[in-house]
């Protein structure tokens, strides 16, 4: 077992996928737990499909795929902040139209661009285990970015979440903050697609947060309790998907819910044994 | 009774709506210091447009909202209604009331101990000091409302924007509430949106009648003739100590606007 376990941590591909998992859940447990508890998990759906519209003409004119999601996503999630602040269009509606028009453009370029396309199965899936140095290096620069952010603005942040026009009339910054974690919220969906894939994103972004949020209801705890939930979903999912030889991204998936759902049986019987006890 | 310095928020001529509905026209209202308006109006007249273009929250179509600020206190006050708030959102109580605070603590740091005596005061005087750990999840729609009456104070406000502050608060506290109103108003502006105006007429010193535009009225004793004149179709619903309908020879009928 000890053997095993030993020569599991001796590939270089599984500590580069350690090494991002780790960065990965700094990301997610700062941006997932501002989208859960701001209610943008159908936005960031909307972004991260959006997004495969950049990855499939950057495909067709042979330019790298993550910089085509990325120009894709930040503009949508630009664009989705900015019609959130008007009243002209059903939001939920924009976000649909957005989600599928850019799926449409994705798999329109790719079925145009000429020969196999290989690598598209791991833009869709994910796989953290051929993650590169250059992902690694990205990652690192996108989870310092998100903490400075959020230790600098944490309040700002905290309010302008929970009641923008309050804070607005506190003259915060509203615009500055929410467009900030709008740019943000595209970017880490992006520089997670190469480990979880397109479909599976939003599960990094909503299950952990959702599971801290049965533990505590407090945001500062949510986000650290969050990213520590990530980290040990994704090196579980990991070890397990390379014992099964399955894979990576859909078992750190299962894994997740695997705990949400104990985390969620836990809280039934304490409520139980606390209300016997009343 | 009032002069150029007092004024503390303005609206002149302002036009307002969504997209290509307008909803409010031509509004002229000036809120002054030691000033307690009632706003009051049908569903859809305009009643959260108007509290919208107060707070900076929606810009006119035409016309301007001057804000006359002075002094080091912040100008606006807001209390939403509770409906408004997300009650599963993770903040604690005492974080709502300090997040009232954030104007003067600037956006790095966190919060003095002063600061947090001034909440704490301020939890003890509405009677949820106790619950200032509690995420807000926890609370009744009357607690929430006033923890955001505390987050509305804390700033020690110019003007107190209040939005239907009756609609949760229990029976029990709302006469307290009103009391309090009534001595902050020494310090303070009060514009107050209700749908009952029996209690509106026994605490306000002016009403606002909203319904596409706004009529001023300069008393706060008004009757059913005056608001069918008004263009304001509501129901006086009496109750409380004080009579509501009362019928007064003012000769101010046809003053529609606020004219200081």
């Amino acid at each position: 077992m000890i053997e095993a376990v030993k020569q599991f941590f001796q590939y270089a591909f599984i500590q580069n996928a350690i090494i991002s998992a780790f960065l990965l859940s700094v990301i997610t447990g700062f941006i997932g737990s501002y989208i859960v508890v701001r209610r943008l998990v159908f936005l960031s759906g909307g972004i991260t499909h959006a997004s495969f519209g950049g990855i499939g003409i950057a495909w067709y004119f042979g330019l790298n795929p993550i910089l085509g999601a990325t120009v894709f996503s930040v503009f949508s999630a630009l664009g989705l902040e900015y019609l959130s602040q008007g009243r002209t269009l059903r939001e939920d509606s924009a976000i649909g139209m957005l989600w599928s028009f850019g799926m449409a453009v994705g798999i329109l370029f790719v079925f145009l661009t000429p020969g196999y396309a290989p690598n598209l199965m791991s833009f869709l899936f994910g796989s953290i285990l051929t993650i590169s140095q250059t992902d690694i290096l990205l990652l690192l620069i996108l989870a310092t970015l998100t903490l400075v952010f959020f230790v600098a603005f944490y309040y700002p942040i905290l309010f302008v979440a929970f009641d923008s026009d309050f804070a607005k009339t506190q003259n915060v910054p509203v615009k500055f903050i929410s467009y900030s974690l709008a740019v943000l919220i595209a970017l880490s969906i992006v520089f997670a697609i190469r480990a979880v894939g397109i479909i599976l994103i939003i599960s990094l972004l909503t299950i952990p947060a959702n599971i801290a949020n049965i533990v505590t209801h407090r945001f500062r705890r949510i986000i650290v309790l969050s990213a520590l939930i990530s980290l040990f979903s994704i090196v579980a999912g990991i070890a397990i998907s390379f014992r099964l030889n399955v894979p990576s991204g859909a078992t750190i998936i299962i894994t997740m819910m695997a705990f949400y759902h104990i985390a969620k049986g836990i809280q039934l019987v304490r409520q139980r044994i606390f209300t016997l006890k009343v | 009774m009032t002069n150029q310095t007092d004024k503390l928020i303005e609206l002149v001529n302002v036009t307002a709506g969504y997209g290509k509905n307008i909803v409010l026209r031509n509004v002229n209202l000036a809120i002054n210091t030691n000033d307690f308006i009632g706003i009051i109006g049908p569903n859809g007249g305009g009643k959260t447009t108007l509290i919208k273009l107060l707070i900076g929250q929606l810009k006119p179509f035409t016309g301007e909202v001057i804000y006359h600020t002075k002094g080091n206190g912040s100008l606006i006050g807001y209390l939403p209604q509770a409906s408004q708030i997300d009650k599963n959102f993770p903040i604690s109580v005492r974080e709502v009331v300090l997040s009232g605070l954030l104007e003067k603590k600037g956006i790095f740091g966190g919060y003095s101990r002063q600061q947090k005596g001034v909440a704490l005061d301020l939890m003890k005087q509405v009677g949820i000091a106790n619950l200032q750990n509690k995420s807000i999840g926890q609370l009744s729609g009357g607690q929430l409302q006033r923890a955001l009456l505390c987050r509305a104070l804390i700033s020690a406000p110019q003007v107190l924007i209040l939005d239907e502050p009756n609609t949760y608060v229990d029976s029990n506290f709302e006469g307290e509430l009103y009391e309090m109103l009534r001595k902050l108003n020494e310090r303070m502006a009060i514009v107050m949106v209700s749908h009952d105006l029996g209690t509106i007429t026994s605490y306000v010193k002016t009403i606002a009648c909203v319904n596409g535009t706004l009529f001023y009225h300069q008393s706060n004793q008004i009757t059913n003739e005056q608001l069918a004149a008004y263009n304001c179709p509501i129901q006086i619903i009496a109750h409380g100590p004080v009579p509501h309908t009362v019928l007064l020879d003012h000769g101010k009928e046809n003053q529609h606007n606020h004219n200081h």
